[in-house]
């Protein structure tokens, strides 16, 4: 009898353990996803610099003074696009 | 004798096995009771826990704003016009800070920051802990910051704020938002509610370390950005079209001036200069600076003007279609240069022509030619003209504060508007109106809706680059041959060298158009000042399959510079029209071109 109890309560005992770690691992998890939700609000808005960044340097004003900078002569590629 | 059995040894084990049993269930029934009994606390616990452990708790969770995107404005190639960023806000806590002024200097000069305003801004607000040194740090500051040694009472938080990537590229169209990011000008106000995002909110579960342990379900809520805006400009047209407008502008010492590109098929609105140029950066600067105030508005929606001659090609076409005048018809504009018509004060042309054919008589944009021949027509017939052009009414392009001209109603005409509006006088448009009129010249006679959407699937090319356009047509008002017609008698008037509107022959492209002067109204609407003209210019190319219509006018030229829209705006429509083309890969039609460099003119 003794030992019947001793190996429900050790088993008993296995199962808690092994849901403590369950539990331990899933906060854990939890955690991890906190801190990804967090990196990826700020990569998220790392992106709309960067965007605006792209923008800003890419707009035509600023092309065409580049090129001049560069002494480069732009030209247009005929019939390449017929669509506005 | 036999010795008594012991009254049974395995009675008594039986008694004890049975009573370790009982203990046992006991025990077990008790751990049991306990162990429920827990379950049942920690299912109270977080299902409806005390007020004092849910305040515990609460206090252990801790919620920020999730920010979400004001919704970007892009042209028709998805380049951003404005588009929103992640700025950071200085701020500081004097509680923590000993002394202000050593700690105001510490920040103020290597940030670039007056420390005595720092000190004086820490001073003012005494017992706040949040002052705000900086709403907005520029990314020069912003890098100096971040090499700052860690400063107590010295923190930043991001913010969002709207960026105006193009700088004055379409700048009055696209308007800007104030420091709350709402809509207060332009298209930012006009899709204020479209662009505007549901921001969300993220909580945090936190130790008491105030370290981040995991997200608080419950109180997460996702944030939506809000959808782009896809407009029809052009982002490069529309800096061609700025470019050349402001050229014409400075080199006739001009008030200001307009330009509108338009497709002439889908009524897509490919570029609207507006000149003074405007950067929505500078929006602060509104009240302080009378001259941004001034270049704030969006002219080609808002203002009107009378349009001189570039009416007649309506009324010249109106009269063909109705049978009222043939091309080839002779009418004597007479030797003197001025006539008396049947009612109403004495007309005069710029030169005297004598007798000229009807299609002459808008190559040479004669006042007395088309008058005689409005008189045909009479009031009712040329209201309706005007009218079916869609005057007098906004064109519903979407355009924020576009009004719809002046066109009195019949029964207010005079007999001198019957030999007054066919030159363009005595009406009073804008120059989206003059676009989209021409519009239906140049694509065989349908009035088409202008918009300033891009028009995704409604528009398709066939095989020869034709548009499908049956969606946006508002009426026909042509046929296809007097519209055909039309544009090829204005393609003499820019193609011959005696044509009004010589200036803008193009060496690449057939181009058609009509020149327009017109004197400005004086203020109080009484007559006209004497010297000041608005000059204008409409046109299109290539004239056999057009695919721009281009109108540019200029207002108050100087005129000891120049002031006919021949000389004006002409030769600023031509280069819009060449280098407009050329970009969207037209081929020449009228020789191989000599001068590349058009499509990348240097900037004026």
């Amino acid at each position: 009898m003794f030992f019947r109890l001793l190996a429900t309560a050790a088993a008993i005992a296995v199962v808690a353990a092994a849901l403590l770690a369950l539990r331990q691992q899933r906060l854990r998890t939890l955690h991890a996803m906190a801190e990804l939700h967090v990196q990826m609000d700020a990569d998220r808005k790392l992106t709309w610099d960067a965007q605006a960044l792209i923008a800003e340097g890419t707009h035509p004003v600023a092309l065409r003074a580049a090129a001049q900078r560069a002494g480069l002569e732009l030209q247009t590629s005929l019939s390449a696009d017929p669509a506005p | 004798m036999s010795k008594p059995s012991s009254p049974s040894r395995p009675g008594v084990a039986a008694d004890t096995h049975a009573r370790a049993l009982r203990v046992g269930r006991v025990a077990l029934g008790l751990v049991t009771l306990l162990l429920l009994g827990l379950l049942a606390r920690v299912y109270q616990l977080q299902a409806a826990p005390p007020a004092a452990v849910a305040a515990l708790i609460d206090g252990q969770i801790g919620t920020r704003k999730l920010e979400a995107r004001r919704g970007a404005i892009t042209d028709r190639r998805h380049r951003a016009l404005a588009t929103t960023r992640v700025a950071h806000l200085l701020f500081v806590d004097p509680d923590i800070v000993k002394d202000p002024n050593t700690f105001s200097e510490r920040i103020g000069y290597p940030l670039g920051y007056e420390p005595a305003n720092i000190e004086r801004a820490m001073a003012k607000r005494r017992g706040s802990r949040y002052i705000v040194i900086d709403p907005h740090m520029s990314d020069e500051r912003w890098k100096k910051y971040r090499q700052l040694p860690p400063l107590r009472g010295l923190a930043t938080h991001p913010v969002l704020i709207r960026d105006y990537p193009q700088g004055h590229v379409a700048g009055q169209l696209v308007g800007f938002v104030g420091n709350d990011n709402q809509g207060l000008d332009g298209l930012e106000r006009a899709l204020d509610q479209r662009l505007t995002p549901d921001p969300g909110q993220h909580a945090f579960v936190y130790d008491r370390g105030r370290r981040r342990l995991w997200l608080a379900n419950k109180q997460y809520r996702l944030q939506a950005d809000a959808a782009p805006v896809r407009l029809s400009i052009d982002l490069n047209l529309q800096a061609i079209a700025e470019d050349e407008v402001a050229a014409a502008v400075a080199q006739f010492g001009a008030q200001s001036g307009q330009g509108v590109v338009m497709d002439p098929y889908t009524g897509e609105i490919l570029a609207l200069a507006n000149v003074p140029l405007f950067n929505p950066a500078d929006f602060r600067k509104l009240k302080s600076d009378p001259a941004i105030a001034d270049a704030q508005r969006n002219r080609a929606a808002t203002d009107i003007f009378e349009p001189g001659s570039i009416f007649k090609p309506l009324v010249w076409a109106a009269a063909v279609e109705a049978g009222l005048a043939d091309p080839d018809e002779l009418i004597d504009c007479t030797e003197e240069g001025h006539w008396k018509p049947t009612r109403g004060p004495r007309l005069r042309d710029s030169d005297p022509h004598g007798v000229l054919s009807w299609a002459d008589v808008l190559k040479f944009s004669s006042n007395i030619g088309m008058a005689k021949v409005a008189e045909r027509m009479g009031k009712p017939m040329l209201h309706a003209v005007v009218q079916s052009y869609g005057f007098g009414t906004p064109t519903q392009s979407g355009l924020p504060g576009e009004v719809g001209g002046l066109l009195r109603p019949l029964d207010k005409w005079s007999w001198t508007d019957l030999s007054r509006v066919p030159m363009g006088h005595g009406v009073s448009v804008t120059g989206i109106q003059i676009a989209r009129a021409f519009s239906a010249l140049a694509n065989g006679g349908v009035l088409i809706n202008p918009t300033i959407h891009y028009r995704d699937g409604v528009t398709s090319r066939d095989a020869r680059g034709l548009l499908d356009m049956h969606a946006n047509i508002t009426a026909r008002v042509l046929s296809p041959r007097v519209a055909r017609l039309t544009c090829q008698v204005l393609g003499r008037s820019v193609g011959e060298p005696d044509g009004t509107g010589r200036h803008a022959r193009s060496d690449l492209y057939t181009i058609f158009g009509k020149t327009g002067t017109a004197q400005l109204p004086k203020k109080d609407g009484r007559g006209y000042q004497a010297g000041h003209y608005v000059s204008s210019f409409v046109a299109a190319a290539p004239l056999h399959q057009p695919r721009l219509v281009v109108a540019v006018i200029v207002h108050d030229p100087d005129k000891k510079k120049g002031y006919y829209g021949g000389t004006v705006s002409g030769p600023a429509s031509k280069r819009i029209l060449e280098r407009g083309l050329r970009y969207l890969g037209v081929e020449p039609d009228v020789a191989e071109p000599d001068t590349p460099e058009l499509a990348a003119a240097p900037v004026h």
